[in-house]
């Protein structure tokens, strides 16, 4: 056919179509829209809301302004939680950004033997759900039956006991956090290093570069934005920590509250004693310090470009 | 995947690493004998510290429940037992709480992925007012910690009555902000403009076309997604946790969680094989669809 032949007929037919496009979008975004409008758009507004509000359970609340954020700022447990919370960033995140970053870079490596294999047993954590994981750390976190625990006897050192140590529960975390996501971070890096222009490694090489040199002159600015997103995503991830804590150490937070983070709290304030109001501005600390931090990460990361 | 064929060009015409060519040769290669051993030895630490806990599991369920609880552990199982299932699967409520994830988990992932994949190929392919407002919207959403809507999501599930039914845990998992903006991004290079201009001119209708051409183009990136949204709605926890309060209604995580911590004595035993029952759904989809599997864990990053 020729287009003479169907130009008219297009142009002719092109107002309905065009209005029938508009039609179809609203039509395609529509099921999203409604949930998402819904739980997330109009949730985050009314959680605001929320927190302005003395909300108790399910019999309402009034209210009171900023007290709860008032409250919040001399309420020792949230400071508590909110230490714990930025010490497990400094403990994990800057591991899992750019330490999964150097594995994946490790793992593209010439000398490499077995590369697929050990991406897969690198990559294997992944797998299981954070409440199983929380498990197997508890079974091998025993005191005195667990693996690491006869290790550390036969070294002459103490035992961690999870259980009565309040200072051994966050480092603990923070080695599940690594165990669970380093390979996840890696696998990010490692499709991004793929994407990554050949050339620039090569000439570095063939310029007589070290590995090492390498991967700080080279791969790590040429990472920049993967190094953005993974540490974007960890942090938001460790803000909103609360599978693994509460697993081990449940809503009381273990010995002296060593395990208590912003999620536990969170859940110990809106869902034991049903202080809504409160959880909610909990909540909206934690969005606003995640929000600041995102910001600080997107600056950091223009400012050096 | 592709690391094999692209460090392979990274190598020197020999295979081995580019070396120079006259100045001290026997020096560089001790070096990068070195080197190699150092590197293999690194990763297959890491490869063994991450396998291994994985392995303990596995191997424990399968140890006489007496040996868990007051027993050493151990390397090697020498005498395996079903003991453990067997008793978890006659004597809990373990398949009823098996059976809630997966419902939650179908539910989520085939409703998410569709309306997803819906809602991206419009964000990238169709021209409507809202549509810059909205899309924008989803990428501020996508910045928030999940855990700011519990509290209100609650507050809400009760006022609409479906606190203690699954639609309580269904419904605020069916807005993947990240799995839109995905599908988006593949839609924007994967579908021709052409191909539906050309459809159009046909006189294809756009619902007819989105399931007989878009759709089948979108699949690859739908796996993906899927994999995504049934991990997620697989593993959830603090929802249910939350808005589930009766035992009949406690998902997987939920009942595990009730094995380590509800009894004066944690019944270890039962939650070993307990979890390793509830991974094994994961690991079929590790094992026979890790390029999806892949991508799906990795929505997002990649494509920038």
């Amino acid at each position: 056919m020729t287009i003479s032949a169907t130009a008219p007929t297009v142009s002719g037919r092109a107002q309905p179509g065009r209005s029938g496009r508009q039609r179809a979008g609203y039509l395609f975004v529509a099921p999203f829209l409604l949930f998402f409008l819904t739980f997330q758009v109009f949730a985050l507004l009314a959680a605001l809301g929320l927190s302005f509000t003395d909300w108790k359970g399910s019999s309402g609340g009034s209210w009171v302004g900023l007290s709860n954020y008032a409250v919040l700022f001399r309420d020792p447990a949230f400071l508590t939680a909110l230490w714990h919370t930025g010490l497990l960033w400094v403990l994990t995140v800057p591991i899992l950004s750019l330490g999964g970053l150097g594995c994946a870079y490790l793992l593209t490596g010439p000398l490499v033997r077995f590369r697929r294999t050990l991406r897969t047993m690198i990559f294997l954590p992944t797998m299981p759900s954070l409440v199983v994981v929380g498990t197997l750390f508890l079974l091998l976190l025993d005191p005195t039956l667990g693996l690491p625990a006869r290790l550390l006897d036969a070294l002459g050192l103490p035992a961690i006991d999870i259980r009565t140590d309040p200072h051994v529960a966050i480092p603990v975390i923070a080695v599940m956090v690594l165990w669970r996501w380093f390979g996840y971070n890696m696998i990010i890096h490692l499709a991004a290093l793929q994407n990554m222009s050949r050339d620039v490694l090569e000439s570095a090489e063939l310029d007589g570069a070290s590995s090492w040199q390498t991967f700080w002159r080279v791969v790590v600015p040429m990472s920049r934005p993967m190094l953005l997103f993974t540490t974007v995503l960890s942090t938001i991830g460790i803000a909103a920590l609360f599978d693994e804590p509460y697993v081990l150490f449940g809503p009381s937070a273990g010995p002296s509250q060593g395990g208590l983070v912003l999620g536990t709290y969170m859940f110990r304030q809106g869902f034991q004693y049903f202080n809504l109001g409160y959880a909610a501005a909990i909540t909206y600390v934690l969005t606003a310090i995640v929000f600041m931090f995102a910001l600080i990460q997107l600056w950091v990361s223009r400012d050096g470009r | 995947m592709a690391v094999e064929t692209t460090t392979r060009r990274l190598r020197g015409p020999t295979g081995s690493p580019r070396q120079v060519p006259n100045g001290p040769r026997r020096r560089l290669r001790v070096r990068t004998v070195l080197a190699a051993v150092g590197v293999n030895a690194l990763l297959l630490v890491f490869g063994v510290l991450a396998a291994f806990p994985l392995y303990w599991a596995v191997s424990t369920s399968f140890l006489p429940p007496d040996e868990i609880i007051g027993g050493a552990q151990r390397l090697f199982v020498h005498d395996p037992t079903l003991a453990n299932y067997e008793q978890l699967l006659a004597h809990t409520r373990f398949l009823g709480a098996i059976g809630n994830s997966a419902v939650i988990a179908a539910v989520v992932t085939a409703g998410g992925t569709v309306f997803a994949a819906m809602a991206g190929y419009a964000f990238a392919k169709l021209r409507f007012r809202a549509r810059d407002v909205l899309f924008l919207l989803v990428l501020l959403t996508m910045m928030v910690p999940p855990l700011v809507t519990v509290p209100i999501n609650f507050v809400m599930m009760s006022k609409l009555h479906l606190i203690n039914t699954l639609w309580a845990v269904v419904l605020p998992q069916l807005t993947p902000a990240f799995g839109i903006f995905w599908m988006r991004q593949y839609a924007r290079s994967a579908v021709p403009d052409q191909v539906l201009e050309a459809a159009r001119v046909d006189g294809c209708g756009e619902i007819r076309m989105f399931f007989s051409i878009v759709m089948p183009i979108l699949r690859p990136a739908m796996a993906g997604l899927a994999i995504y949204m049934f991990m997620a709605s697989w593993n959830q926890f603090l929802l249910p946790l939350t808005y589930l309060q009766s035992n009949s209604k406690q998902t997987y995580p939920v009942f595990l969680n009730t094995l380590n911590s509800s009894y004066a004595v944690p019944q270890t035993n039962l939650a070993v094989a307990a979890s390793v029952l509830a991974t094994i759904p994961l690991a079929l989809i590790f094992i026979f669809g890790q390029r999806h599997f892949v991508a799906g864990v990795t929505t997002g990053a990649v494509k920038e």
